[in-house]
């Protein structure tokens, strides 16, 4: 499966009569996203705003962030099963990519677990969201909704927004394209003899309700592991359903960005043989825990792997989840490197995973989420800071008047995100 | 595989207890530690988990409320059951050390975490049914 990638380098939004993108920005129809998003019924209101980096803009409550593509060529459509038509699946052709320039959905969802952007101050060092320019669709629900409507509510209207300006992209030349391609199995492992061959066991999050991540518009906790290729996660064939602590939250974004993919594909045929994903989940009941982790490992086995990495999302269920695909991965005789963030307290003294294994002998930290900052107070809040002090990562009185605060980085989206996308690292010596 | 009049729901969660109390065996307990102690006593007394004790990701010193269901071990080794409790439990106290749980949420944050605490059982109860 072949994917070129163009990449439309986006350098500002600003609002217009018509949506289209000329010399690096996008103008945005500001009528047409809002009666797209005012579609559904479920939600009451919408109004959107511009963050850009450097503004003294804090964006809060944060549910999804999503980078616009569109098809261009090859089979299906972006998001699909959600957005776009389930079948045929992606992955190849040729799709667009509004780089630089993403859609924030903000709104209280369930509040505590949606976290913050910072635009700029120190919390932006953290926070990949805080140098790109945010289209920001800060959505309000008809009241009595269950949570639950609201999230789906809430989750289609950025995908939506997304798309629809992802289309905007559909004719324009891009500034760039890359090339991925994974070819089937024993074609790709014929194709670098030499090299070993590496896999990734994509961790998605499945707890249940507002815990969920969606393939191919399937609830992830409804399916067994499965084979995918690369290339049609890069398309849209997973998204982001869940209200996970901010920290470690795998955006829609993330799943198109993913940094394991990215660097496997960099290496490949250099130094590695990228042989594909080994998608599964993260259920609550535990014989589904036994049963994939099983799946997992006999898929390792069948495409003979000679290393795999493994990402989770989230803190706690998933540590077992990870060190359960750990152990059975490494028993079949496959070389396992994990990779996560770690909660070992303030001061790092204290374990930093609620799991642990004797076959996890490699991790690459994403670093610690309890570290604590000083966010300042901000000219600007794109949402609200009602739920500050109940977010995690925030405590009952660590808000000030003038609206600074104090909380640990988990409050912040994706600052110790557990799959590598930032920068934050911890260190053995 | 399993019956459900065999399982044995342990919850802090009035909703739980309230939606489940006529289909199963539910025991309530006041607080997320006695969900973990209870759990951990019974586990120890020839039961096995179905569920993961820190379920839903939600750090341990940030809901106040858990549910957990467990089933009688038979003939079955349950060391792993033993261990994983116990790892929970220290997990916990390592969390309140960190922060204790807030003593009070406002009443839509409360809801909230009884929501998702709910819907984790809500998720599995179709599983042993």
């Amino acid at each position: 499966m072949r994917l070129e990638l163009g990449k439309i380098e986006i350098k500002d939004i600003q609002f217009s009569d018509r949506t289209y993108i000329e010399e690096h920005i996008l103008y945005v129809n500001k009528e047409e996203v809002e009666a797209l998003v005012l579609e559904d019924d479920k939600l009451l209101e919408c109004h959107l705003d511009i963050a850009r980096p450097g503004d003294a803009t804090r964006i809060t409550p944060v549910k999804d962030v999503i980078e616009p593509r569109v098809k261009v060529s090859g089979n299906g459509e972006i998001f699909p099963g959600i957005i776009g038509k389930v079948s045929p699946t992606v992955g190849e052709g040729r799709t667009h990519a509004l780089n630089g320039c993403c859609v924030v959905t903000v709104g209280r969802i369930v509040g505590f677990q949606e976290g913050v952007i910072d635009m700029s101050g120190p919390a932006a060092d953290y926070c990949p969201f805080s140098k790109t320019v945010n289209l920001c669709v800060v959505i309000e629900p008809k009241e009595g909704l269950e949570t639950h409507v609201y999230e789906r509510a809430g989750r289609l209207a950025g995908l939506k927004v997304a798309a629809y300006l992802g289309n905007a992209g559909k004719e324009v030349e891009p500034d760039s394209i890359e090339t991925y391609e994974t070819k089937p199995v024993f074609q790709q492992a014929a194709e670098y003899p030499e090299l070993p061959k590496v896999g990734y066991v994509h961790m998605l999050q499945s707890q249940g309700l507002l815990h969920d991540t969606y393939y191919y518009g399937v609830d992830a906790k409804q399916f067994v592991p499965t084979f995918m290729y690369p290339t049609e996660i890069m398309d849209g064939a997973i998204v982001s359903g869940n209200c996970v602590a901010p920290c470690d939250k795998v955006t829609t974004y993330h799943h198109l960005h993913n940094p394991v993919i990215d660097e496997c594909y960099k290496r490949h045929g250099k130094e590695i043989n990228f042989m594909g994903v080994i998608l599964t989940n993260e259920n609550v009941f535990l014989a589904d825990k036994e049963r994939h982790s099983d799946m997992v490992a006999k898929l390792a086995e069948w495409m003979e792997l000679d290393g795999v990495l493994i990402t989770e999302e989230g803190y706690g269920n998933p540590d077992t989840d990870l060190m359960m695909n750990c152990r059975k991965v490494e028993r079949k005789g496959t070389k396992v490197v994990l990779i996560t963030d770690e909660f070992p307290g303030k001061d790092g003294k204290s374990q930093s995973l609620a799991d642990t294994c004797d076959e996890a002998t490699a991790l690459a930290s994403c670093g610690q989420g309890n570290m604590t900052l000083q966010f300042p107070a901000m000219e600007k809040v794109i949402g609200m800071q009602d739920y500050i002090e109940s977010q995690i990562g925030g405590w009952a009185g660590c808000m000030n008047e003038d609206g600074s605060f104090e909380a640990e980085i988990q409050i912040i989206i994706a600052s110790t995100i557990a799959n590598g996308f930032n920068t934050l690292a911890a260190r053995g010596y | 595989m399993w019956e459900i009049e065999k399982a044995i729901l342990i919850t802090n969660n009035d909703r739980v207890q309230e939606k489940y109390k006529d289909m199963m065996n539910v025991l309530y307990v006041e607080s997320y530690e006695e969900v973990l102690v209870k759990t951990r006593d019974m586990v120890y007394d020839r039961h096995v988990l179905l569920t993961h004790p820190q379920a839903s990701s939600l750090k341990p010193n940030q809901t106040p409320y858990r549910s957990v269901v467990i089933y009688p071990k038979g003939n079955d080794d349950n060391m792993k059951d033993i261990l994983l409790i116990e790892k929970c439990l220290e997990t916990y106290y390592q969390w309140q050390k960190i922060a204790p749980t807030p003593e009070k949420y406002e009443d839509r944050a409360e809801e909230d975490f009884k929501t998702i605490d709910l819907s984790v059982i809500d998720n599995i109860i179709p599983r042993i049914s």
